[in-house]
Parts: structure tokens; sequence; C-alpha cells
């Protein structure tokens, strides 16, 4: 049986292809198209997926989509009817959009597919999943539980920001949930937007901000923003947020709260930025903890799934794996809208089909490289158009040769069989460094990501090593646990370095892996693994016999504000837009200096 | 992160200024030197100087543009710019963006007017090699300082004079002159300079003021002594940096010496020097080039009618930003005459 699962119309359009119940293929469209967090019809991820699989739309048995656009229009209308007439503008700017494209959207999918001229479906082969069930779909389904707790929290997907729920064999019910506008994603949006960061996207950059400051406005939020229950649901005081009525997140009120106006993505950030994103990060975490303890409570599981955008926050999953009360925790890697695809066509499989589901040993997302490879043929050709100087390194030569550019500080361009599906590049479509250098971090961040200097870089690590290095010793493959460094690989820090404030503690060594140590001594962990990933785990392999070391510095392969590069030909040009050493497609390897 | 004065690709471009081709240069302790005539050429405040003042002609127009830019470096970074983002703000820039895509990988490009040096940085991206020059030792300090905190390694800056250029003939891929010649004294004449420095088959491009849409500008230069810096469009939504508005609003309204052009004053330069027209940025309007995907890519360049039909809707449009405009060009096989 053939399921394709669709999401698009919001944040991340996406398809996934799911065959028996087992995922064949799954891409982001944004990789395709280009343009970064890309909400079209995703025709170009569809058409991977048909062509990955070998098959036509005649074949295919259902198509899901992730959510129920009509459920979303009544949430609209009911907010806009409740706030009236405040709202008058953005409603008058939304509706027309809903009343061309999302309510008729049954017959814009339809079109969609049978433009793509690989066969063709009926309406009758459309289904629509809910947005959260989508969620907990994608979380429990390819999870290793026979039986597992799920919770779901992101910005909002028709009514619910927040949705617990229960995964057991074939079926996922959701038990209870928290309603629009009340919403923990849209509290750390606001908290986003604030900081002068992008709102679905710069996420990321608070979260990685949060260690340069103190809480100090964590008990402003608590009493005057969010007031949370002990069973950790909670209510927003929307007087001062915006964002059901107008086109910004916050409102003068807030301002006021906070002494002055959103900060100008040109203006540099200060300690009490750093503060306030210390502050929203530590509210997050308590109120997932307590949901989570009361999620406990009520369901008796000792397993716990994840999905949403908010479980993206990989600083709030360590501590609901360290703290927290479940001995498991699953986290679906595209816990986003991406995601919602796999979810909606598991379920179709599963629940509604009635299909059988066999829990692996670790999970089903298969390290989550879901997405197109390309062989040796594709990868000389788009080098050859591009006229550029290339050798082919047999064989183990390569992971000797790749280790040793590593260890003399080269950053090399890692483009290695099928894409990851998700925000993160993990081994695949990544650019790798030396941990133990001093420089790595700013060299990467400044002329090679040209973003913010204060941004960490993630580490990966052998899954074997991985308590040789860190506070933890459980998998990690899709990176979105944060553990600490080991206390016996953290240096002692001088008294002067002690004292220094903001972004300045950027500049101390902490470890002896300091591109990877973040400035609270925490890492974003990816495990290695040689069953999901023989190549990469063969590189750290070949480097760890060099250099005695296990890590290696792993950060995306794109510049800010473009997508992961897919093809061989997006490498090559991420590759010469930079300052990257060498770039490694397959066995073929290019040099900068030769070029 | 120490990067050299100037990469091995780049210096191999230069030569003594008023010599041959054959004389060359090295780079010596403190600036470069010429191995076949023994002379040198020390830095001036750190900035490498080729410069040799015009004799005679034009004399005057060359050094009040100078003595302009020594005292306005322009466009000039705002506050501190990171290299980064500077690439962020490249990118995000149509023009800038077309530009370093149709340049394309492992070029040698030279900038003749590079001022404080952001197009330079930006478009030694895609593992290019880009020299720029200038006359303002003001700007290119600026140039120099950004280069080597940031450590690039394949910009390079060098004071030359645009009448007397201390690079050898053919020895880019690609020349620019990005609103400059009509700060020169004669700026058909500095464009058969600048023209003898790109390869035969290379790119050549210049941007300029144009001659209908300039005049909007010239009108505000009567009024804005009275009605203050904020009628332009610039400084009203652009700029953000008190400096660098100040020195817009000067290079703008205050400047000792500037002359408008047509397109098809260029496409006559170009017939003169051997060069081919490939494209106009913004494109004649009814061309082909409106469609192409590249700002290289060959297009006609329509007829007189559509040529001035174009130039008078960029009083709608570039008019506001300084009515500069660019046309591209490719240099013939064979030597210029």
């Amino acid at each position: 049986m053939l399921v394709l699962g669709i999401s698009a119309f919001y944040h991340d359009s996406a398809a996934a292809l799911v065959r028996d119940g087992e995922i064949v293929a799954a891409a982001q469209q944004e990789r395709f198209s280009r343009k970064k967090h890309d909400s079209e019809f995703p025709a170009e991820a569809i058409a991977y997926c048909l062509d990955e699989a070998g098959v036509t739309l005649d074949q295919v048995d259902h198509v899901g989509f992730y959510d129920k656009p009509l459920l979303t229009f009544d949430r609209l209308l009911e907010t806009y009817l409740a706030f009236a007439p405040r709202g008058l503008p953005s409603f008058v700017a939304a509706i027309p959009v809903w009343v061309k494209q999302k309510i008729l959207q049954k017959s814009l999918v339809v079109k969609g597919l049978n433009a793509l001229e690989r066969g063709a479906v009926g309406e009758d082969k459309v289904l629509f999943g809910f947005h959260h069930h989508s969620h907990a779909a994608s979380a429990f389904y390819p999870s290793p539980f026979d039986e597992a707790a799920v919770l779901v929290m992101d910005g909002v997907g028709e009514w619910a920001t927040t949705s617990t729920g229960l995964g057991r064999g074939r079926e996922v019910t959701l038990l209870n949930e928290i309603r629009f506008p009340h919403s923990l994603g849209m509290l750390y949006s606001a908290f986003t937007y604030y900081l002068g960061f992008a709102v679905n996207d710069g996420e990321y950059k608070v979260m990685g901000l949060a260690p340069y400051g103190e809480p100090k406005y964590a008990p402003t939020i608590l009493d005057t923003l969010i007031d949370v229950k002990h069973d950790g649901s909670y209510r927003l005081d929307m007087t001062y947020f915006n964002y059901c009525t107008g086109l910004t997140m916050t409102n003068g009120r807030f301002d006021a709260l906070f002494g002055g106006p959103p900060r100008k993505p040109s203006q540099p950030l200060t300690q009490r930025d750093m503060d306030l994103a210390r502050s929203v990060q530590a509210v997050t975490e308590e109120v997932i903890l307590r949901m989570c303890r009361s999620l406990h409570a009520d369901t008796g599981q000792r397993n716990l799934c994840l999905a949403g955008g908010v479980a993206l926050n990989c600083v709030a999953n360590g501590r609901v794996l360290r703290e927290g009360p479940f001995e498991n925790v699953w986290i679906q890697p595209a816990a986003g809208d991406a995601g919602g695809a796999v979810g909606v066509a598991l379920a179709i499989a599963h629940q509604m089909n009635g299909l059988d589901r066999a829990p692996r040993n670790r999970d089903a997302m298969q390290g989550a490289y879901l997405g197109p490879a390309f062989g040796d043929d594709r990868i000389r050709a788009d080098l050859d158009r591009r006229g550029a100087r290339y050798e082919v390194v047999a064989g183990d030569m390569l992971f000797e040769r790749i280790a040793e550019e590593l260890a003399a500080e080269k950053v090399v361009g890692w483009f290695q069989g099928r894409m990851e599906f998700g925000p993160r590049a993990l081994g695949n479509r990544s650019i790798l460094g030396d941990p133990r250098s001093e420089r790595m971090q700013r060299l990467l961040n400044l002329k090679i990501k040209y973003r913010e200097g204060f941004r960490p870089f993630a580490p990966a690590v052998l899954r074997e090593d991985v308590s040789r290095y860190f506070e933890m010793d459980s998998d990690s493959p899709y990176m979105l646990l944060v553990a600490p460094v080991s206390e016996d690989r953290r240096q002692e820090v001088s008294d002067a370095d002690a004292a220094r404030q903001g972004l300045d503690k950027l500049h101390v060594v902490r470890s002896d892996i300091p591109a990877i140590t973040h400035v609270d001594y925490s890492a974003r962990i990816q495990t290695v693994h040689e069953d999901t990933n023989p190549r990469f785990h063969r590189l750290l392999q070949a480097f760890r016999t060099r250099t005695g070391c296990g890590v290696l510095v792993n950060t995306s392969f794109n510049v800010r504000d473009e997508p992961i590069v897919c093809t061989p030909d997006d490498a090559y040009r991420c590759f010469m837009a930079t300052e990257m050493d060498v770039l490694v497609l397959g066995n073929t390897v290019l040099r900068k200096e030769e070029q | 992160m120490a990067a050299p004065m100037f990469s091995a690709r780049l210096l191999g471009t230069l030569k003594r200024p008023g010599g041959s081709d054959g004389d060359g240069l090295d780079l010596s302790d403190d600036g470069l030197r010429c191995p076949s005539t023994g002379e040198t050429f020390p830095n001036i405040d750190g900035i490498p100087s080729l410069y040799m003042p015009s004799p005679g002609e034009g004399k005057d127009v060359t050094a009040r543009v100078k003595s302009f830019y020594e005292e306005h470096p322009f466009p000039s970074y705002e506050g501190l710019e990171e290299f980064g983002e500077l690439v962020n703000k490249g990118s995000h820039n149509p023009f800038a963006a077309r530009l370093l895509e149709g340049i394309g990988y492992n070029k040698l490009v030279l900038e003749c007017g590079c001022g404080t040096g952001q197009l330079t940085h930006f478009l030694q991206l895609n593992n290019n090699h880009v020299l720029g020059i200038d006359l303002s030792l003001s700007s290119l300090r600026l140039a120099v300082e950004h280069k080597l905190r940031n450590g690039l390694e394949r910009s390079a800056f060098a004071q030359m004079n645009i009448f007397d250029l201390a690079v050898k003939d053919g020895a880019f891929d690609v020349v620019i002159a990005h609103g400059v010649l009509h700060h020169t004294f004669d700026a058909r004449r500095a464009f058969g300079h600048i023209v003898r420095k790109v390869k035969p088959g290379g790119i050549v491009m210049v941007g300029l003021y144009n001659r209908y849409a300039r005049v909007p500008t010239w009108l505000r230069s009567k009024a804005i002594g009275i009605l203050g810096p904020r009628i332009d469009y610039v400084v009203r939504n652009r700029i953000r940096d008190a400096r660098k508005a100040e020195i817009w609003v000067k290079d703008q309204y205050y400047n000792p010496h500037e002359t408008w052009h047509s397109i098809d004053h260029v496409l006559h330069w170009f017939d003169q020097n051997g060069v081919e027209y490939l494209n106009c940025s913004p494109p004649i309007l009814g061309s082909d080039g409106e469609d192409a995907a590249s700002l290289f890519d060959r297009t006609r360049p329509g007829t007189p009618y559509q040529r001035v039909v174009t130039q008078l809707s960029w009083l709608a449009s570039i008019a506001r930003e300084g009515a500069l405009f660019d046309v591209v060009g490719r240099r013939r096989e064979g030597p210029v005459v």
C-alpha cells in the first residue's frame, strides 16, 4: 500500500512517501526551490518521492494532507470576531487568500499533483489529517516504542497549540489540548520577534543566545505574560501580544514591560537581549518539564515521543531526558511542519488501514537520510559543467586523506548519499571542522556561514565514544539533545575570563574541544551510528585514529538564509562562495587552492 | 588569519606605473619593488601606492576629485562591518548578487574606482581575485583595514591613476568601473585606458550617471542646501549610519566634477574600442536584455527609440538613487586599436 503525505501552505512544505508502513522517501520543498522555508505546493518534493520509489500517482492508494484547512479557517474567523473591530486590516489581507486558496485545497492538491506528469489521482483519494494528530503520528509511529505518551507543542495548528496523546500499537489518540491563542510556541516566537530575529526561523538564535544571559526576566514573564499551572497547562495574557489581530507579535504593553521597543536586526545585541533570551528559555523549559510530569502521571507510560516546532528546542529536550520522569525519549527529527507529511502518511497506513507496526531497535526514520542521492556520473557532470578541478580518491584512502585535512584545520564540505529530512544536516550535507581548534568557531561563523559570531556549533561524535566527551550515554542521532561537556574535558578558566560578560564570553577556551563547547559548557550532540551512516562513521574513526579525538564539528552545508544544499551543483556553488578549503562529493575531492 | 597584501595571482598583474608590461613588481618589506629597474614603491601609511599624477591636461580635475574623496571616503562602512555582514548585504542586493553570478568562479577582476572596497570584497567570493584601485588613500585605508581585519586573501588594493594604470594589458577576465568614469576629466578616454586591461574575450562593465535620470538629482542639489538631506531617497530609506549619510550627500550633491552619459555614448565607446555589447542594467525596455538569465548574457541593445524610452523611464526608478546605470560588453578577440 502506497501513501503520499503532503504538508504545505504554512511554513515548511514537504512530501513523504510510505510503502506498506515503511518510509521510502521524504524531502522538503525548500531544498529544490532554493527558497528557505518555502511553503508553496511541494511539487518537486512530491515528484522526487514518486521517482525515488519508481511509482506514479496511479499506483498511490491515498494522498494525505497534514491538516484541516477548514478548521484553521474557523479559528481565524472566530479570532477575528472575538477581537473585532480590531485586526480589520490583517483580516482584509488574509481572507481573499483563504477563500481563493485554502478552502479549495482539495481541488488545489489534486490539480497540483496531476500537473506533475506522473500519472493522476482523483479527489476521492485525498484525505485530511488533524494538524496535531499528524505531528503526534510523526512522533510515535517511527519511534522504537510499542507504547508511548506523546507531547506535541508548536505555534498553532488549526486550534491546538499543545496536545498530549497516547500511542499504542497501530493507534495514536489525542487526549488533551491547549487552544489558540494560548501558545508556548507563540510566546517563544514573540521573544524571537522582540529580540530582532525572524519568527519561525530565528528561534534557534534565541536558544543559542540564552547561555550568554541570566534569567533575570523569568519572574516578570511568569507574573505577567503567562500563567502556568502546576500541571504545566498555561494561559497567556493576550493584552501583551498582537498576533491575533496584527502583523507583529508583540505590542506597546509588551515593550513597556521590558523597557523599550523591539531590537532592530541592525542593532548590536546587548546584555539585556541575552537576559531576555535566557529568561524565555528558562520559562519554556519549566513549562515543558511540568507538562511532562503530569503527562507521565496521567498515562503511566515509560516512554515519551515529542514533535511540533517546540520539540526542536534541544536544550529543553536535554532537560526532559535528564530531569523528566520518562525513561526513554524519542523526538521526530522533522519536528516542524515538514514532519507532518510523514505523520499523516503513517497514520493513514496504520490507523486507518490497520497495517501492523513493528517498532525497530532504533527507529524507523533511517537516520533521516530520506532524500535524494546523486551518483558519481551526476556529480562529475555537474562539476565538469562548472569547469571544476577535482580528483577521485578511491576507497579507504578517502577517509585517511580527509581526516588529515581536518586535522590541519581545513574546513571540509562533506556531501554524501541521501539528503537529510528535517532542519539538521547529519553528515550527508554537512560542513566539518576540527573541534580542537580554538579559531574554528569564529572562522566558521564569519567566513563560511556568514552569520552572527555568537552562534554555537554542534559536535558529531561516534556513538561508542559519546560518554567519553559528554555527560550523556544515549542515542542522539538527530542532534536534538543538548548535554554538558564532561567535567574532565573542561579547562580551568582564569578569574579574568570568568568575569567576562555577554558576547565577550565567546573568547574563552573552556575545554579541549572548544569549537563545540558553548559558553555554558553545553553541546548539541549528534551521535553517529555505523548502521545508518557508515561513511560518516568511518571518517570519524579515521579522524580519531589520527588525532585521538572522535568528535567533529558538524554544521549544515549552507550559508546564512539559504536552504541546505541538495544537488552536487548546489554544493559546488556554496563551496565556492565561502572560504571552505575542501569539498568531498562521494569519492570526488575538490581543493579550493586548485580551482 | 594574516593575509598577504596581494595574492600571487594579483601580484602577477601589477607593473611599474608608466612602465611596460615587462616591468613586473615584487613584494618588498614595506611596499612594492620593480626588479627590472630597481625602483621601489613604498606603502603610504600601509597602503600600496602606484599612483602617478596626470601630467598637463585634466590635472586640475583629477586633483580636485582626489582631494574631495580624500576628505570623503566613499561609500564608507556603516559602523563596524564584519565580512559576514558584508556578504549578507551583498547577497541581498540584486545588482551585486547578479554581478557576482555573472563573473562566475576563479576569475581575475579589476575594479577601477573601488572607493572603500565593499564591492571589491564581495566579488572576491567564488574564489575570484579582485584588485581594487582608487586615487583616494583615505578610502583605500578603510578597504585595507577591512581586508586585514577579516583576513581576506583574494581582495587587494592599490592607489593608482586611472589614466596611468599600473597593471599589465589584457591581465584581467573582468574590468569594472562602477560609478567612476563620470568623475574623471574625460570619461571616454578613461574608458579607453581601462578596456586595455581586459583580456580578449573578457568582460568590461561601466556604470555611469544617466543624462536623463540624473536631472532630478541636479534639481535636488539646488534645493538640498535649504531643504536638508532628508529630500534624498537613499538617506531616508537606505542608510542607517550618520557619517555614511553625510558622505552620500557630499558624493551626490557636492561632487567637484561629474559628467552625464547616455546608453548611446557607451555604445559608441564600445565600437571605438572593439567591445561587443552584452547587456544593460537596468535592462533596455523591449529588448531581450529584459529576460536575460545573466547580466553577462549576450542580448541586443534595442532601437534608439527603445533606448530613449528606457532612459526616460529611469526618471521614475533609478533617478532617486543617483541614476547610475551599467552597460556590460565583451572585448573582441585581437588587439585594441
